[in-house]
């Protein structure tokens, strides 16, 4: 606890954060391969010997060779370029759409939170409504009514985030809102919105923050189950859900048509969860001592 | 001093280990009690006061909390060469502990006369229940508790009151040695008077030793024979409460009287302790004071400091007073 | 001198499932600039809510709050921002009274900012710079967290956000009880200084009747939302009246082992203020109580500033 008469360092809380992330494995791995990904998505195209749509009608269901590392499809596209301009949607949907239900889910919560009483009180059963319908069903519903797209996607796969969120979210200004140091903000005339963003969500946003990293695995998943379902990203765009779902009837005889589709789904999930986890241990040792 | 002291701490060091980092709790602690007496241990936060209690319930749980060396006589045997089936008799029956917040120690979902006869029918198992449960009404009418309410739960009781109960399951196989951390800091100040009075009664009643540990001297004053002032893990003065309280001589203990608003003459300022505690994952040589202490010179800072004997029971570990005969 | 806090018959009930608790129940009191008013009781006496009522962090039920001659009791919009800048609470818990996740200096400057009395940021700055020399905190630390200092240090930081903007009233709640005694000297040593330099009004909230004798110009002993004795410091010490101040002041334990004093040992337990009966709330527990301690009783004047509510106290003297 001394500092034996140094100065001590303006070291922000983000960059202890950063510096404990970095000295866990799993989260390491998982970041760096996530990374990779990403890196492939964005630059990958440019190698590509194929448009991400060129159909070669010849090369119709052509399994893994030299000419198509991972084979084609029916149409005879070559799946490793679609999996990689993919990787661009499925990335951005799971990313965005746990982004947007953050957000949301943090306006309405602290909000809640600030205000209590009577608000409160209907407000919770108005969010034991919204949650009592299954996140899943709930994206289907709104992916329906709204039609695919990617904005529509990404409103479908947020809403059912958003009342967990503020539920977290609840629970833990409830459990700052005692705290002397938001009586002692009250008492320097600080304002509602500087209590609320300065005092209260910093000290509540943490397990928020872990809780949506590890929902992206589960927004792929989802985005992946809409698009399946033919709701989310419109063909012929390459979306891994998509491309699961269009070679859901070949299952049996041109296994590729899924596996990979379906591989890189699993692999961006783990990696995401192992991140999640990560950060979890890394916010939250105990507030450092 | 005894021939034979009722119980004896001889050298004993405690560690914890935490983030990988050894703590050094208690630092070679050595002191006796005498049969019927009650000893003090008074220091500041992270003394290493309960370390020292919890040693002698042998309740420390290791990792990360070890016993490194020492040893601990209760009538003649060492507690620390028992095995654990021993110590579960010896607990409750010889060694009892009371703790600081009563509401942890209380099983919410039980009636406080059930707890009480729980802990006297495991102890004693020629008991009916129905003998148990007269001896559970017994010992609450002994706290100052009517008999009758040993059918309502913990919650339907107050601060004070709770920490009678948890008193009364402590005694409740009259042991020989009570521990006592910090009984009554979380009482009103009446209510401690009344808490603290009853626990001497009782003591007198059944004979038994007591460790009391707090960082209140005026606690001290009004309930111990002897006391025990502890810093960084170390004995640094120990004597009978007159010894100490009439001529306080380490400088720590005298610091902390200076420090001590008082109530009978008129201060203008207080003389805090200048300083903070030792880091105590920081293995210290010489005196664990030094570094706060006005009056240190190089030998404080060197070497084993040892106890000198001021008369009597008073000894202090002080470098001045080794050179001096006293401080 | 002034009267720089006057309260007048302040009430505050909070509604709870048992019905109603009077926590502050008709007190009255005036405390003169530059004093120090202690105010000492036991829990659930109702001591920390008169305070954070005075400073208007609660709403009072009945009564008036004058601050220099000027009544806040229902003060709003501007004129309770002006007001909360003269009137400043510093806290028990340490380490609940600072943001986890705001440096030292952000915590500090914080009241500076909200305030807009300062231009700039280097005005800001320099102000910092004085207030932590001020209350004995190193500039070393103006980038540690709360986290990253001792409890004698957190405290001084609590001060110093509590001082910052130059406050004439400073309501205490218990600031030196979760602190070792040695680090408690050095913080109610800091808090006589301030006092002094500044000319600050305190009223000083707590348990501990040592440290209240220490720093308190006139004491208010309360028991259960009522104000049972006001007097002098000394005066309360050596002639208490009330038969509750002297059990309470017979109960501390001493360190003077060579002149024990009698102990009046009470019976029973506090209650609560909870639908309180009309009289003294001490008179189930009072050796002295007669059929007259339940009619309501008056603060009746025994000496200068001291003031005794019992209708007993001329027979028991």
């Amino acid at each position: 606890m001394e500092h034996n008469n140094q100065t001590v360092k303006r070291k922000s809380q983000f960059a202890q954060v950063i510096e404990r992330l970095l000295t866990n494995k799993g989260a390491v791995v998982g970041v760096s391969i996530l990374l990779l990904i990403v890196i492939i998505s964005l630059v990958g195209p440019l190698f590509c010997p194929y448009g991400y749509n060129e159909m070669i009608l010849t090369d119709k269901f052509m399994a893994p060779c030299a000419k198509h590392l991972l084979g084609t499809d029916a149409y005879g596209r070559d799946i490793f370029t679609r999996l990689i301009y993919g990787a661009r949607y499925s990335l951005l949907l799971g990313i965005t759409g746990a982004l947007a239900g953050m957000a949301v889910g943090i306006v309405l919560g602290l909000i809640d939170g600030y205000l209590g009483g009577m608000f409160d009180t209907v407000f919770m059963r108005f969010l034991d409504i919204w949650a009592a319908i299954p996140g899943q069903l709930l994206s289907i519903i709104i992916a329906t009514a709204l039609g695919p797209g990617f904005v529509n996607t990404i409103i479908a796969l947020s809403i059912g985030e958003v009342p967990l969120v503020i539920r977290l979210l609840r629970g833990q200004i409830l459990s700052v809102r005692k705290e002397d140091y938001l009586e002692a903000a009250h008492s320097i005339n600080a304002s509602p919105g500087r209590i609320m963003f300065k005092h209260i969500l910093p000290n509540v946003i943490s397990p928020v923050i872990v809780n949506t990293t590890m929902n992206i695995g589960a927004i792929i998943t989802s985005a992946a189950a809409l698009s399946y379902l033919g709701l989310g990203i419109k063909p012929p765009n390459p979306e891994w859900g998509a491309m699961l779902a269009a070679g859901k009837s070949y299952v049996g005889v041109y296994n590729w048509l899924v596996l990979y589709p379906g591989l890189c789904i699993a692999i961006v999930v783990l990696c995401v969860n192992l991140f999640g986890d990560g950060l979890r241990d890394a916010i939250d040792p105990k507030m450092k001592k | 001093m005894g021939n034979n002291p009722f119980l004896s701490v001889k050298d004993l060091r405690v560690e914890y280990t935490s983030d990988k980092k050894a703590i050094y709790a208690v630092n070679g602690v050595s002191f006796e009690l005498e049969k019927g007496k009650s000893l003090g241990l008074v220091g500041e936060t992270g003394a290493g006061k309960t370390t020292i209690a919890k040693s002698i319930m042998r309740i420390l749980q290791c990792p990360p909390a070890c016993i490194k060396s020492g040893e601990i006589y209760l009538d003649g045997e060492d507690l620390l060469q028992k095995s654990e089936k021993d110590m579960l008799e010896i607990r409750g029956k010889e060694i009892a502990m009371i703790f600081q917040d009563p509401m942890s120690a209380l099983n919410p979902l039980m009636t406080v006369g059930e707890q009480i006869a729980e802990v006297v029918a495991t102890h004693d198992k020629s008991l009916s229940k129905h003998e148990a449960e007269q001896k559970a009404i017994e010992m609450m009418e002994m706290v100052g508790i009517v008999g009758s309410r040993a059918v309502e739960f913990p919650f339907q009781f107050s601060g004070g009151m709770k920490q009678r109960i948890v008193i009364a399951i402590a005694l409740a196989c009259n042991p020989q040695l009570l521990l006592a951390d910090e009984p009554t800091t979380a009482l009103d100040v009446t209510i401690q008077a009344q808490v603290l009075r009853m626990i001497k009664d009782l003591q007198d009643k059944i004979e038994t030793s007591m460790i009391l540990i707090t960082h209140d001297l005026g606690v001290v004053a009004e309930t111990c024979d002897t006391v025990n002032i502890v810093y960084a893990g170390k004995i640094l003065e120990k004597g009978t409460v007159e010894e100490v309280f009439d001529a306080p001589t380490h400088p720590y203990t005298r610091g902390l009287f200076d420090s001590l608003p008082k109530l009978n003459e008129k201060t203008d300022r207080l003389t805090p302790i200048p300083g903070m505690p030792l880091d105590p994952s920081i293995k210290f040589e010489g005196c664990p004071f030094a570094p706060r202490c006005e009056r240190a010179t190089d030998r404080c800072r060197q070497g084993e400091i040892h106890e000198t004997h001021l008369g009597g029971t008073h000894y202090c570990s002080c470098v001045l007073c080794d050179q001096r005969g006293e401080a | 001198m002034a009267p720089v806090i006057e309260i007048r018959n302040l009430k505050k009930y909070f509604g709870v499932a048992a019905g109603t608790n009077h926590a502050v129940d008709d007190i009255t009191m005036t405390i003169e600039k530059g004093t120090t008013m202690g105010v000492v009781g036991e829990s659930g006496c109702g001591k920390s809510t008169l305070g954070r009522t005075i400073i208007r962090l609660l709403e009072p039920t009945a009564g008036n709050i004058l601050l220099n001659g000027e009544d806040i009791t229902h003060a709003k919009g501007h004129q309770l921002t002006k007001v909360r800048e003269k009137m400043q609470i510093i806290f028990q818990d340490p380490y609940s009274s600072l943001n986890p996740r705001m440096s030292v200096e952000d915590t500090v400057s914080e009241p500076l900012v909200i305030s807009k009395k300062y231009k700039s940021k280097a005005e800001i700055n320099d102000a910092i710079t004085e207030i932590f020399s001020l209350v004995g905190i190193d500039q070393r630390f103006r980038n540690a967290y709360p986290h990253e200092m001792d409890g004698g240090r957190r405290q001084r930081v609590g001060i110093a956000r509590a001082i910052a903007l130059n406050p004439e009233f400073v309501m205490c709640d218990e600031p030196v009880s979760a602190l070792d005694v040695s680090v408690q000297a050095a913080v109610l040593n800091l808090l006589m200084d301030l006092q002094e330099q500044r000319k600050l009004t305190y009223m000083f909230v707590t348990h501990d009747l040592s440290v209240v004798k220490h720093i308190s110009t006139n004491i208010s002993v309360m028991y259960l939302g009522q104000l049972v004795e006001t007097s002098p410091s000394d005066e309360l010490f050596d002639m208490p009246l009330h038969p509750y101040t002297k059990a309470l002041l017979s109960a501390i334990p001493s360190t003077d082992i060579h002149h024990k004093k009698e102990q009046i040992l009470m019976k029973g337990e506090i209650t609560s203020a909870i639908n309180p009966k009309p009289g003294c709330r001490f008179a189930p527990r009072c050796p002295h109580a007669t059929e007259a301690c339940s009619q309501p009783q008056a603060l009746q004047e025994v000496g200068k500033n001291h003031f005794v509510s019992c209708c007993r106290v001329k027979e028991l003297g």
